[in-house]
Parts: C-alpha cells; sequence; structure tokens
C-alpha cells in the first residue's frame, strides 16, 4: 500500500496545518495515475467442459467485435490481453485493436497454442476519457498445404455443393450441419464454370452439411462466406451435374476466445508541486480539481458486456431478456446508471422495434420505473440467405438465422458493418422512488439486474453500463 | 489524525481563495474526498453475461477468464450473483474458492480474501441448479471490495 499517510512525517517545521495536509493530498493526486488504474474485462461463455465457445476466424478481411472501455481520465496508455488457444496448435493469426473514434490501431501476431494463453497488445495514445469504443479483429493465418481436395458439382449463394474427391472427404463425417474453419480455393479456369477474371477465388467455409436423405444430390454442401460471385457466375446452380473440378480446402487459424481485458493508465497529475504546495494556495484549488473528475471518471463500471454463448454479441430475441448482474457498495455510486450498446435487426419482423430497459431486485421486482425508446430506426442486417445480397446489406450475422450456433465466424463484423449498428442509450435515475441497497459480504438483497427487452429480434454488441 | 473513509461522497468545498490561509472545514472536505476517491474507485473485476444452468446437480464451468487487482487492492474480491431460482455458483482461483447458494430467488454477495494485488490471476466460474431444472442467473458481478479505514495506512 503506498498512500500516503496525513501524519507529522509529512510536515515541515513550521508549516500552518493547512499546509502539511495540502502537501500529502498533492502526493495522493499524484500517484493516481499508478494506483487507480482501470481495468474493463469482457468475459465470453464457455461450454460446461470449459472450453470456449467463441471460435473465431476469418479469412479474407479481418473481422471482429466492439468493446467498450471505460478508460478513466486523460488515459494514455493501454494494454489488451486477449486470453485464448487456438484449434490447431501451429496455426494463429493476427489481432487488430482500433480506436473507432481517432482511427489509430495497432496489431500483433497470434501465436498458435493448444492450451489457453494469452498476449498482451500495448498502445499509446493521446488522452482519452470516459467510455470508447475499440474494434478488436482477428485474420487467420492460412495453413501452407491443402488439408485435402473435394469435388464441386455446382454453387449457389453461400452454398457449394460437392462430393468426396476419391473415396472419403478430407474431415470427418457428421449429421447435419457442423462448423468447419477452411478456406476453399476454385480455379475456374481449369474447369468448366463461367468465366471469372480472377483466376483463382478463395472463400471461407463455415461449415458442412452431409446429405445423407435418399433425394440427395447434392452429396455434400459447404457453407461459405461470403457468397459466391454471381456476375458471372464462378459455378452453375445444377447440384445433379458430374463434378465439374476440384478445389482444395485449406486449414485457418482459428481462435478460441476466453477473456479480453483493457487495463489502461494515465500521466501523472504531476502539476502540483508538492513542496510548494503551502505557498501557492491557488495549487490548493488545483487539487480539488483533480480529485474531482476521478470522483465521475473512476467510478465502477455496472457491466462491460452482454453476449450469448458462442456469439461476441448478444442474441436477444423479440420478448426475451437480456441481463446482467450488479452490485454497488457505496450509496452515491447508485445515482444513476448510463446504459448504452448497439442493436441491429436480423429478421424483417419489425423494423421499429421498441426497446425497454429496467432495473430488478433480487426478488425480480421492478426498480422505479422502465424506459422504453419507442420506434426505433434499427438498421436490419441481412445474412447469407440469398442469392443476390442487397447493396449495404452485411452479412456477419451468418448462422443466426439459422438457428445454428455450431457454425463459425457468426458474428464477427468488419468495421463498415459494425458502424451501422444503432446506437441506444438509456439514463436511468438519478430521482429513483426505491433507495438501491448496499452490498457488502453477505449481503443478500444488493445486488440487482438490468434487464432490457425489444419488440424485435435484435443483436446487441458494444453495451456499457457506467454508474454515475 | 484519523479519518475514516466516508459512507457518502463528501461535498466539494467550497470558498476557496488565494491567501495563505485556507479554512479549516475546506481542508477537511479535500481530505475526506480524497480519502473516498482513494477507497471507493475500485476495480470491477468482471461482468459476467446471464447463464442458464443445466437440471443438472452437478457443477459445469460457466466462465474461465484473468484478471488482476490493483496494486493497491486489499485482497478481497466480492462476488455477487442473482438467480430465478436455487442454484449454486461456485468461483474458483489458486487463492481460494467460494461457493455462492441463491437459496431460491434471490441473491448473494461473497468473497475470496487473500488475492495479491497487481497479479494476473485465474478465475473459473461454474454453475449448477439446485431444483433439477435449469435456472436462469441473471448476471455474476465482481469486484475490488472497496476500503476501509483500517485499510489505509
Amino acid at each position: 500500500m503506498q498512500w500516503v499517510k496525513l501524519d507529522d512525517t509529512t510536515v515541515v517545521a513550521d508549516q500552518p496545518l493547512s499546509a502539511f495536509v495540502g502537501k500529502s493530498l498533492a502526493a495522493n493526486v499524484n500517484t493516481y495515475d499508478k494506483q487507480l488504474t482501470r481495468l474493463a474485462t469482457f468475459v465470453y461463455p464457455t461450454t460446461a467442459e470449459g472450453d470456449a465457445k467463441v471460435k473465431w476466424a476469418s479469412a479474407l478481411d479481418r473481422r471482429g467485435t466492439i468493446i467498450v472501455v471505460d478508460v478513466g481520465n486523460n488515459a494514455i496508455t493501454f494494454v489488451v490481453k486477449v486470453f485464448y488457444r487456438t484449434t490447431n496448435a501451429a496455426i494463429g493469426g493476427r489481432i487488430y485493436v482500433q480506436d473507432i473514434d481517432t482511427g489509430w490501431q495497432v496489431d500483433s501476431d497470434v501465436p498458435g497454442s493448444a492450451s489457453p494463453t494469452s498476449i498482451d497488445i500495448a498502445v499509446t495514445s493521446s488522452g482519452l476519457t470516459g467510455r470508447r469504443a475499440f474494434l478488436i479483429s482477428f485474420q487467420s493465418d492460412v495453413s501452407e498445404e491443402p488439408v485435402g481436395t473435394v469435388e464441386v458439382v455446382g454453387g449457389v449463394g453461400n452454398q457449394v455443393f460437392c462430393e468426396p474427391f476419391g473415396s472419403n472427404y478430407p474431415f470427418t463425417l457428421a449429421t447435419g450441419y457442423y462448423e468447419m474453419y477452411h478456406l476453399i480455393s476454385f480455379d475456374p479456369s481449369a474447369g468448366n464454370p463461367a468465366p471469372s477474371p480472377d483466376a483463382l477465388l478463395n472463400y471461407q467455409v463455415c461449415a458442412f452439411k452431409h446429405n445423407i436423405n435418399a433425394d440427395r444430390p447434392p452429396h455434400g454442401v459447404l457453407v461459405v462466406w461470403p457468397e459466391l460471385e454471381t456476375t458471372p457466375p464462378i459455378l452453375t446452380t445444377n447440384t445433379t451435374g458430374a463434378p465439374k473440378n476440384n478445389a482444395n480446402l485449406y486449414e485457418l487459424g482459428r481462435l478460441e476466445l476466453f477473456s479480453i481485458s483493457v487495463e489502461t493508465s494515465w500521466p501523472a497529475f504531476g502539476s502540483v508541486r508538492s513542496p510548494y504546495v503551502y505557498q501557492q494556495p491557488t495549487s490548493i484549488k488545483r487539487i480539488s480539481n483533480q480529485i474531482d473528475p476521478a470522483m465521475a471518471n473512476l467510478q465502477p463500471n455496472a457491466g462491460t458486456l452482454l453476449s450469448t454463448g458462442g456469439y461476441l454479441g448478444c442474441v436477444l430475441p423479440a420478448g426475451e431478456e437480456a441481463t446482467f448482474a450488479f452490485f454497488v457498495q457505496t450509496n452515491k455510486s447508485v445515482q444513476q446508471l448510463l446504459v448504452s450498446f448497439r442493436a441491429v435487426a436480423y429478421t424483417a419482423t419489425d423494423a421499429a422495434p421498441d426497446i425497454t430497459f429496467g432495473v430488478r431486485d433480487f426478488q425480480g421486482n421492478t426498480v422505479d420505473n422502465d424506459i422504453t425508446h419507442t420506434n426505433m430506426p434499427v438498421p436490419r442486417i441481412t445474412g447469407q440467405i440469398t442469392v443476390n445480397p442487397q447493396p449495404g446489406t452485411a452479412m456477419f450475422m451468418n448462422g443466426v438465422l439459422a438457428g445454428d450456433q455450431l457454425w463459425g465466424m457468426r458474428d464477427a463484423m468488419p468495421i463498415q458493418d459494425a458502424a451501422k449498428g444503432l446506437s441506444v442509450r438509456f439514463a436511468w435515475g438519478p430521482n429513483v422512488a426505491t433507495e438501491i441497497a448496499q452490498g457488502s459480504n453477505g449481503t443478500t438483497d444488493a445486488v440487482y439486474y438490468g434487464t432490457i427487452t425489444a419488440t424485435a429480434d435484435l443483436y446487441i454488441y458494444a453495451f456499457n453500463c457506467k454508474v454515475q | 489524525m484519523s479519518f475514516a473513509v466516508p459512507d457518502i461522497e463528501p461535498a466539494a468545498p467550497v470558498g476557496l481563495i488565494a491567501g495563505d490561509w485556507i479554512q479549516a472545514s475546506s481542508m477537511r472536505s479535500l481530505v475526506l474526498r480524497d480519502r473516498f476517491v482513494f477507497a471507493t474507485r475500485r476495480r470491477l473485476i468482471a461482468s459476467l453475461p446471464k447463464v442458464v444452468t443445466t437440471a443438472s446437480a452437478s457443477y459445469q464451468v460457466a466462465y474461465g477468464f484473468q484478471a488482476k487487482m490493483l496494486p493497491t487492492a486489499n485482497g478481497i474480491m466480492l462476488i455477487g450473483v442473482t438467480a430465478s431460482d436455487d442454484c449454486n455458483v461456485r468461483v474458483i482461483t489458486s487463492y481460494g474458492t467460494t461457493a455462492l447458494t441463491t437459496g431460491g430467488m434471490g441473491c448473494i454477495i461473497d468473497q475470496i480474501t487473500g488475492i495479491p494485488p497487481s497479479t494476473w490471476f485465474g478465475i473459473t466460474v461454474e454453475v449448477k441448479s439446485n431444483t433439477g431444472s435449469p435456472v436462469t442467473i441473471y448476471g455474476i458481478n465482481m469486484q475490488e471490495q472497496i476500503l476501509t479505514a483500517a485499510d489505509l495506512p
């Protein structure tokens, strides 16, 4: 513990009482940069066995998610710690950290690792204060050699029809859709699909479906991202013809994500010259001016993440609740909750949903009044279900529409899609009718939870709840 | 000289003006505000999203991650959970383990002590239902315990 004790050891001979107190206060304020640094941790659900549910592979560009970090006061240094393992211990990738507002970014290699490990990415920036949004994105390395070959029959939209090359597929077959993290390379010039300006086209394989029914073909379906080129098509839409060409499969580095932490610190205040503070009454005022921002900017957050198992963000079907728990240790700290997130709709059922935020006590009772924003113009994000994607639509919700959480990629998005989400904000309080109980060890009535509901299916990301 | 950590955020001092003398009440207010900031601005260790248990009476892993306390932490991590019915949440670290039981629809706060400050450590969170049916855990909140006067030098 380095906090300076206020006693006679800090006083100089003949100083007035206010002087040595002021000097000690200045010394305290000048150590806040090291002793009250901020840390935001984003923790993603695991399987019952402790394996990561978020599995993150991206072949063609870097894709990821937005996290909102309450960086404190005038933060200049950031260390982003990613806790992960890779599915293939020999293949990793590269991870990027980008400040949404200023655009600066840093990147780092992600080495392959069979066991959970972490990498630190250090960033130095100009002073940032309050809640800041960062895009954390990842691009996979690709295996140097193909893992095998399939015979391609045809394709349409995000489906490639295939059969085994030889007697077997270069992967183990299972029932229904199952997840893959591969790259498939077409060479149209070697086969008989329509011509393409590109001699070699690459698509990420997110899933495979093995058709075992008698009405096949196609024998197998590779679900790819992005959708196949249609103008001109690189594959015919025929599912019954003889195989037209062969395509190689490569393995992608795949991140299995457990958590992301961001630790921030800021420069020493420094401007209060401790030895002279008692001679400069204006410096006392300066101390006050530095304590005040620390009051608000260093207030702990109540929540940092809403996440559905397997997703970087939260899939919120209409009528269901997204929740987060919080408790407060000081009664001043619950005057106001500031909730913010971005939202997109992934179905066409309602383009302008009502979105509601509320607080519940330990018995599920409503605390104060719920807040509803009506007719919110939430943009709709179209997944890969169409042959011809509409201009401006995004594909980062791949897999959600099928309701199958075994698909790869899921909700990793490029920055241009991340920017499409509607920014939703709620300010709950400050004059609530019911006092929030303070929580301490053994308390059985002081953990509350926030609840978010909507009248349409939403996908929520970039969530933060700040206590004011 | 000793001061308690105020329970409520002290009001800002008023009337500070240039001069060699500062009113004692203003200086005391500054001291208390400084104490309040230092003692209460602790870290949120993690805010874990909603999880629904299985019906099984056996623990199942829900989260595994790394965290770090402030260099001035007192080594105590408070864990709060609120759930729709009776369930257990077990939090495991290399410095201690605790199991929280809600006992029905409700909440509880427990703690793990002895965590070294400013050191990354691993946390595993396991959950199980005590009802034979799936239980919704609305969230799990972990914070550094705020400091008391006894923690301060």
